[in-house]
Protein backbone atom coordinates (compact mmCIF):
# COMPACT_ATOMS: atom_id res chain seq x y z
CA UNK A 1 0.00 0.00 0.00
CA UNK A 2 1.08 3.49 -0.80
CA UNK A 3 0.77 5.64 2.55
CA UNK A 4 -0.63 9.13 1.81
CA UNK A 5 2.17 12.07 2.30
CA UNK A 6 0.62 15.43 1.47
CA UNK A 7 3.92 17.29 0.51
CA UNK A 8 5.62 13.83 -1.27
CA UNK A 9 1.87 13.26 -3.20
CA UNK A 10 1.94 17.29 -4.32
CA UNK A 11 6.12 16.86 -5.81
CA UNK A 12 5.11 13.56 -7.33
CA UNK A 13 2.15 14.97 -9.30
CA UNK A 14 3.90 17.83 -10.21
CA UNK A 15 6.62 15.52 -11.83
CA UNK A 16 4.02 13.57 -13.55
CA UNK A 17 2.49 16.89 -15.34
CA UNK A 18 5.99 17.74 -16.36
CA UNK A 19 7.93 14.74 -16.99
CA UNK A 20 4.63 12.60 -17.79
CA UNK A 21 3.86 14.60 -21.02
CA UNK A 22 5.56 12.34 -23.37
CA UNK A 23 5.70 9.36 -21.15
CA UNK A 24 2.69 7.76 -22.50
CA UNK A 25 3.23 4.42 -24.44
CA UNK A 26 2.88 5.05 -28.39
CA UNK A 27 -0.49 3.89 -29.72
CA UNK A 28 1.13 1.56 -31.82
CA UNK A 29 3.25 -0.13 -28.84
CA UNK A 30 -0.58 -1.06 -27.48
CA UNK A 31 -1.89 -1.86 -30.59
CA UNK A 32 0.87 -4.25 -31.57
CA UNK A 33 0.48 -6.03 -27.99
CA UNK A 34 -2.98 -6.35 -28.56
CA UNK A 35 -2.30 -8.42 -32.16
CA UNK A 36 0.19 -10.34 -30.35
CA UNK A 37 -2.77 -12.36 -29.61
CA UNK A 38 -2.83 -14.28 -32.57
CA UNK A 39 0.84 -15.69 -32.08
CA UNK A 40 -0.98 -17.87 -28.94
CA UNK A 41 -0.24 -21.72 -29.36
CA UNK A 42 -2.10 -24.14 -27.63
CA UNK A 43 -0.49 -27.32 -28.37
CA UNK A 44 2.89 -26.57 -28.13
CA UNK A 45 5.03 -27.72 -25.23
CA UNK A 46 7.54 -24.08 -24.11
CA UNK A 47 11.19 -24.84 -24.81
CA UNK A 48 12.56 -22.11 -22.02
CA UNK A 49 15.32 -20.09 -22.72
CA UNK A 50 18.03 -21.58 -19.42
CA UNK A 51 21.20 -19.85 -21.11
CA UNK A 52 22.00 -16.59 -22.59
CA UNK A 53 25.32 -16.05 -22.63
CA UNK A 54 24.53 -11.77 -23.23
CA UNK A 55 23.72 -11.86 -19.30
CA UNK A 56 24.79 -15.42 -17.79
CA UNK A 57 28.67 -14.18 -19.01
CA UNK A 58 30.36 -11.20 -17.99
CA UNK A 59 29.68 -8.54 -20.97
CA UNK A 60 32.71 -8.59 -23.55
CA UNK A 61 33.07 -6.17 -25.83
CA UNK A 62 34.15 -6.91 -28.66
CA UNK A 63 35.22 -5.01 -32.10
CA UNK A 64 33.51 -5.28 -35.10
CA UNK A 65 29.86 -6.56 -37.18
CA UNK A 66 29.97 -9.83 -35.92
CA UNK A 67 28.61 -11.02 -32.72
CA UNK A 68 27.78 -14.16 -31.60
CA UNK A 69 25.36 -14.42 -28.89
CA UNK A 70 24.46 -18.37 -27.48
CA UNK A 71 20.86 -19.32 -26.17
CA UNK A 72 19.62 -22.66 -25.37
CA UNK A 73 16.16 -23.81 -24.69
CA UNK A 74 15.09 -26.41 -22.85
CA UNK A 75 11.79 -28.37 -23.21
CA UNK A 76 11.40 -32.19 -21.67
CA UNK A 77 12.45 -33.98 -24.17
CA UNK A 78 14.76 -31.73 -26.45
CA UNK A 79 17.67 -28.80 -26.10
CA UNK A 80 17.77 -26.47 -28.73
CA UNK A 81 20.89 -24.60 -28.41
CA UNK A 82 21.22 -21.07 -30.80
CA UNK A 83 23.95 -19.30 -32.21
CA UNK A 84 22.96 -15.76 -33.23
CA UNK A 85 25.06 -13.41 -34.81
CA UNK A 86 24.22 -10.15 -36.08
CA UNK A 87 25.48 -7.76 -39.21
CA UNK A 88 24.08 -4.49 -38.43
CA UNK A 89 20.21 -5.11 -38.48
CA UNK A 90 20.46 -8.30 -39.49
CA UNK A 91 20.03 -11.31 -37.64
CA UNK A 92 21.52 -15.16 -38.32
CA UNK A 93 20.86 -18.59 -36.20
CA UNK A 94 22.63 -21.56 -36.31
CA UNK A 95 20.64 -24.09 -34.42
CA UNK A 96 21.41 -27.60 -32.98
CA UNK A 97 19.33 -30.00 -31.51
CA UNK A 98 19.68 -32.27 -28.83
CA UNK A 99 19.32 -35.24 -29.49
CA UNK A 100 20.09 -34.89 -32.73
CA UNK A 101 17.25 -35.55 -34.92
CA UNK A 102 15.31 -33.99 -38.32
CA UNK A 103 12.61 -31.33 -37.77
CA UNK A 104 10.08 -28.98 -39.16
CA UNK A 105 11.12 -25.22 -38.07
CA UNK A 106 8.74 -22.56 -38.32
CA UNK A 107 10.86 -19.60 -37.33
CA UNK A 108 8.36 -16.85 -36.25
CA UNK A 109 8.63 -13.52 -36.41
CA UNK A 110 6.41 -10.71 -37.15
CA UNK A 111 6.37 -10.10 -40.86
CA UNK A 112 8.75 -12.48 -41.22
CA UNK A 113 7.90 -15.94 -40.50
CA UNK A 114 9.32 -18.32 -42.45
CA UNK A 115 9.96 -22.30 -42.59
CA UNK A 116 13.02 -24.34 -42.47
CA UNK A 117 13.89 -27.97 -41.54
CA UNK A 118 17.01 -29.15 -39.51
CA UNK A 119 18.91 -31.94 -41.04
CA UNK A 120 19.02 -35.34 -40.14
CA UNK A 121 22.06 -34.29 -37.30
CA UNK A 122 19.47 -31.52 -36.17
CA UNK A 123 21.35 -28.23 -37.33
CA UNK A 124 19.86 -25.85 -39.05
CA UNK A 125 20.09 -22.48 -39.93
CA UNK A 126 18.27 -18.98 -41.13
CA UNK A 127 19.26 -15.87 -42.18
CA UNK A 128 17.86 -12.73 -42.83
CA UNK A 129 16.18 -12.23 -39.69
CA UNK A 130 15.26 -8.78 -38.31
CA UNK A 131 16.17 -7.54 -34.64
CA UNK A 132 13.18 -8.28 -33.39
CA UNK A 133 11.37 -10.89 -31.07
CA UNK A 134 11.68 -14.27 -32.54
CA UNK A 135 10.20 -18.14 -31.67
CA UNK A 136 11.44 -21.80 -32.99
CA UNK A 137 8.88 -23.83 -33.54
CA UNK A 138 9.76 -27.21 -33.85
CA UNK A 139 7.81 -30.57 -35.36
CA UNK A 140 9.32 -33.54 -34.22
CA UNK A 141 8.60 -37.09 -35.22
CA UNK A 142 6.05 -38.92 -32.81
CA UNK A 143 6.35 -35.64 -30.40
CA UNK A 144 4.19 -32.75 -29.72
CA UNK A 145 5.32 -29.41 -31.01
CA UNK A 146 7.97 -27.45 -28.96
CA UNK A 147 7.76 -23.85 -29.19
CA UNK A 148 10.70 -21.44 -27.93
CA UNK A 149 10.28 -18.93 -25.32
CA UNK A 150 10.50 -15.47 -27.32
CA UNK A 151 13.83 -13.73 -27.81
CA UNK A 152 14.82 -10.39 -28.69
CA UNK A 153 17.70 -11.20 -31.02
CA UNK B 1 -3.70 1.77 -12.26
CA UNK B 2 -6.84 -0.59 -11.48
CA UNK B 3 -6.28 -2.43 -8.25
CA UNK B 4 -4.61 -6.14 -8.59
CA UNK B 5 -8.10 -7.09 -7.59
CA UNK B 6 -9.13 -8.78 -11.12
CA UNK B 7 -6.26 -9.39 -13.10
CA UNK B 8 -6.51 -12.59 -11.91
CA UNK B 9 -9.68 -13.42 -13.71
CA UNK B 10 -8.38 -11.90 -17.03
CA UNK B 11 -5.29 -13.69 -17.32
CA UNK B 12 -7.20 -17.09 -16.74
CA UNK B 13 -9.76 -15.94 -19.08
CA UNK B 14 -6.94 -14.54 -21.61
CA UNK B 15 -5.26 -17.96 -20.99
CA UNK B 16 -8.81 -20.30 -22.44
CA UNK B 17 -8.82 -17.86 -26.01
CA UNK B 18 -10.41 -14.40 -24.70
CA UNK B 19 -8.90 -11.49 -26.87
CA UNK B 20 -10.86 -9.54 -24.78
CA UNK B 21 -9.31 -10.20 -22.00
CA UNK B 22 -6.28 -9.83 -23.09
CA UNK B 23 -6.76 -6.71 -24.84
CA UNK B 24 -7.64 -5.31 -21.08
CA UNK B 25 -4.38 -6.83 -19.48
CA UNK B 26 -2.67 -4.64 -22.09
CA UNK B 27 -4.48 -1.52 -21.46
CA UNK B 28 -3.89 -1.91 -17.58
CA UNK B 29 0.16 -2.91 -17.99
CA UNK B 30 1.27 -0.82 -21.23
CA UNK B 31 2.11 2.37 -19.03
CA UNK B 32 3.77 0.64 -16.66
CA UNK B 33 6.16 -1.09 -18.89
CA UNK B 34 6.89 1.83 -21.05
CA UNK B 35 7.90 3.62 -17.86
CA UNK B 36 10.33 0.82 -17.25
CA UNK B 37 11.57 0.59 -20.83
CA UNK B 38 11.74 4.88 -20.40
CA UNK B 39 13.12 4.15 -16.79
CA UNK B 40 16.42 1.87 -18.11
CA UNK B 41 16.90 5.31 -20.72
CA UNK B 42 15.79 2.84 -23.54
CA UNK B 43 15.51 4.48 -27.11
CA UNK B 44 12.00 4.34 -28.09
CA UNK B 45 12.40 1.90 -30.60
CA UNK B 46 14.25 -0.50 -28.38
CA UNK B 47 11.75 0.33 -25.89
CA UNK B 48 8.81 -0.48 -28.42
CA UNK B 49 11.19 -4.09 -28.88
CA UNK B 50 11.22 -4.86 -25.38
CA UNK B 51 7.58 -4.11 -24.31
CA UNK B 52 6.60 -6.62 -27.40
CA UNK B 53 8.88 -9.07 -26.21
CA UNK B 54 7.52 -8.63 -22.78
CA UNK B 55 3.87 -9.07 -24.36
CA UNK B 56 4.67 -12.64 -25.69
CA UNK B 57 6.59 -14.02 -23.30
CA UNK B 58 3.11 -13.27 -20.84
CA UNK B 59 1.17 -14.56 -23.97
CA UNK B 60 3.05 -18.17 -23.71
CA UNK B 61 3.36 -18.32 -19.80
CA UNK B 62 -0.58 -17.41 -19.27
CA UNK B 63 -1.50 -21.16 -18.52
CA UNK B 64 1.91 -21.34 -16.48
CA UNK B 65 1.40 -18.33 -14.01
CA UNK B 66 1.45 -19.93 -10.73
CA UNK B 67 -0.19 -16.52 -9.33
CA UNK B 68 -2.36 -15.16 -11.37
CA UNK B 69 -3.19 -12.01 -9.22
CA UNK B 70 0.21 -10.95 -9.23
CA UNK B 71 0.75 -10.56 -13.26
CA UNK B 72 1.76 -6.72 -12.63
CA UNK B 73 4.96 -8.13 -10.26
CA UNK B 74 5.54 -11.09 -13.21
CA UNK B 75 5.27 -7.58 -15.65
CA UNK B 76 7.55 -5.79 -14.16
CA UNK B 77 10.23 -8.72 -13.63
CA UNK B 78 10.15 -9.75 -16.90
CA UNK B 79 10.35 -5.99 -18.03
CA UNK B 80 13.55 -5.31 -16.05
CA UNK B 81 15.02 -8.42 -17.49
CA UNK B 82 14.26 -7.67 -20.64
CA UNK B 83 15.81 -4.46 -20.75
CA UNK B 84 18.92 -5.20 -19.21
CA UNK B 85 19.14 -8.17 -22.28
CA UNK B 86 18.64 -5.02 -24.22
CA UNK B 87 21.48 -2.60 -22.52
CA UNK B 88 23.64 -5.67 -22.44
CA UNK B 89 22.84 -5.80 -26.38
CA UNK B 90 23.86 -2.15 -26.78
CA UNK B 91 26.97 -2.33 -24.78
CA UNK B 92 28.35 -5.25 -26.80
CA UNK B 93 27.79 -3.67 -30.02
CA UNK B 94 30.38 -0.48 -28.80
CA UNK B 95 33.96 -0.23 -30.20
CA UNK B 96 35.96 -0.82 -27.28
CA UNK B 97 37.76 2.60 -27.92
CA UNK B 98 38.70 5.10 -25.28
CA UNK B 99 37.01 7.99 -26.99
CA UNK B 100 33.44 6.15 -27.24
CA UNK B 101 30.96 6.30 -24.34
CA UNK B 102 27.90 4.39 -23.79
CA UNK B 103 25.69 7.40 -23.79
CA UNK B 104 22.34 6.07 -23.39
CA UNK B 105 19.94 7.21 -25.84
CA UNK B 106 16.69 9.42 -23.64
CA UNK B 107 14.12 10.48 -25.94
CA UNK B 108 12.70 11.44 -22.73
CA UNK B 109 14.86 14.31 -22.38
CA UNK B 110 13.10 17.95 -23.58
CA UNK B 111 14.54 19.23 -26.79
CA UNK B 112 15.61 22.66 -25.74
CA UNK B 113 12.73 24.31 -28.15
CA UNK B 114 10.54 22.01 -26.00
CA UNK B 115 11.56 23.35 -22.59
CA UNK B 116 11.94 26.87 -23.94
CA UNK B 117 8.60 26.15 -24.38
CA UNK B 118 7.33 25.38 -20.77
CA UNK B 119 6.93 27.77 -17.59
CA UNK B 120 10.58 28.82 -16.10
CA UNK B 121 9.62 26.58 -12.99
CA UNK B 122 9.07 23.39 -15.22
CA UNK B 123 12.42 23.94 -16.74
CA UNK B 124 13.93 24.21 -13.47
CA UNK B 125 12.20 20.82 -12.08
CA UNK B 126 13.22 18.86 -15.07
CA UNK B 127 16.78 20.47 -14.00
CA UNK B 128 16.66 18.95 -10.35
CA UNK B 129 15.17 15.87 -11.56
CA UNK B 130 17.88 15.55 -14.05
CA UNK B 131 20.60 15.98 -11.23
CA UNK B 132 19.50 13.02 -8.85
CA UNK B 133 20.91 9.37 -8.94
CA UNK B 134 20.55 7.03 -11.83
CA UNK B 135 18.10 5.10 -8.92
CA UNK B 136 16.48 8.26 -7.70
CA UNK B 137 15.06 9.08 -11.62
CA UNK B 138 14.23 5.42 -12.47
CA UNK B 139 12.52 5.04 -9.49
CA UNK B 140 10.66 7.94 -9.58
CA UNK B 141 9.89 7.42 -13.52
CA UNK B 142 8.53 4.44 -12.40
CA UNK B 143 5.95 6.08 -9.64
CA UNK B 144 5.04 8.61 -11.79
CA UNK B 145 2.37 6.27 -13.85
CA UNK B 146 -0.02 6.13 -11.87
CA UNK B 147 1.29 5.21 -8.81
CA UNK B 148 1.99 0.99 -9.55
CA UNK B 149 1.99 -1.37 -5.81
CA UNK B 150 5.41 -1.22 -4.21
CA UNK B 151 5.60 -4.68 -5.15
CA UNK B 152 5.69 -4.15 -8.63
CA UNK B 153 7.64 -0.83 -8.32
CA UNK B 154 10.22 -3.86 -6.50
CA UNK B 155 10.07 -5.93 -9.04
CA UNK B 156 10.56 -3.85 -11.89
CA UNK B 157 13.57 -2.34 -9.81
CA UNK B 158 15.23 -5.57 -8.72
CA UNK B 159 14.96 -4.09 -4.74
CA UNK B 160 13.96 -5.45 -1.83
CA UNK B 161 9.33 -4.29 -1.70
CA UNK B 162 10.21 -2.78 1.84
CA UNK B 163 12.81 -0.44 0.53
CA UNK B 164 10.49 1.57 -2.03
CA UNK B 165 9.11 3.97 0.49
CA UNK B 166 12.24 5.04 2.06
CA UNK B 167 13.51 4.96 -0.75
CA UNK B 168 11.21 6.84 -2.36
CA UNK B 169 10.86 9.82 0.67
CA UNK B 170 14.68 9.71 -0.05
CA UNK B 171 14.38 10.48 -3.71
CA UNK B 172 11.95 13.31 -3.08
CA UNK B 173 13.70 14.91 -0.55
CA UNK B 174 16.86 15.10 -2.30
CA UNK B 175 14.82 16.56 -5.48
CA UNK B 176 12.86 19.07 -2.79
CA UNK B 177 16.25 20.53 -1.83
CA UNK B 178 17.70 20.60 -5.61
CA UNK B 179 14.71 22.90 -5.97
CA UNK B 180 15.22 24.93 -3.03
CA UNK B 181 18.89 25.30 -4.01
CA UNK B 182 17.35 26.60 -7.38
CA UNK B 183 16.02 29.19 -5.70
CA UNK B 184 12.13 27.88 -5.75
CA UNK B 185 9.79 26.57 -3.18
CA UNK B 186 9.14 23.16 -3.79
CA UNK B 187 5.61 23.38 -2.66
CA UNK B 188 3.23 23.93 -5.50
CA UNK B 189 1.16 27.55 -5.36
CA UNK B 190 4.41 29.19 -3.45
CA UNK B 191 5.72 31.22 -6.57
Amino acid sequence: MNPPSGPDERLLDELREVLGRNAAPPSSVVEAAKASYTWRTVDAELAELTHDSLVDQPAVRTRGAQDHRALTFQAHDLVIEVEVSASGQERRLLGQLVPAQPAQIEVRQAGATRHIEADAAGRFMVSGLEARPVSLRCRLAGQDPVSTEWVLI
Amino acid sequence: MATSSGVGELVRAAATGDRQAWDELVDRYSGLLWSIAMAYRLGRADAADVVQTVWLRLLENLERLREPDRVGAWLATTARRECQRALAQTRRMLPTDDEWRLEPRDDAVPTPEAVALTSERDRLLWMAFAQLSEQCQRLLRILMVASPPYEVVAAALGMPVGSIGPTRARCLERLRRRLSASGISADVGDS
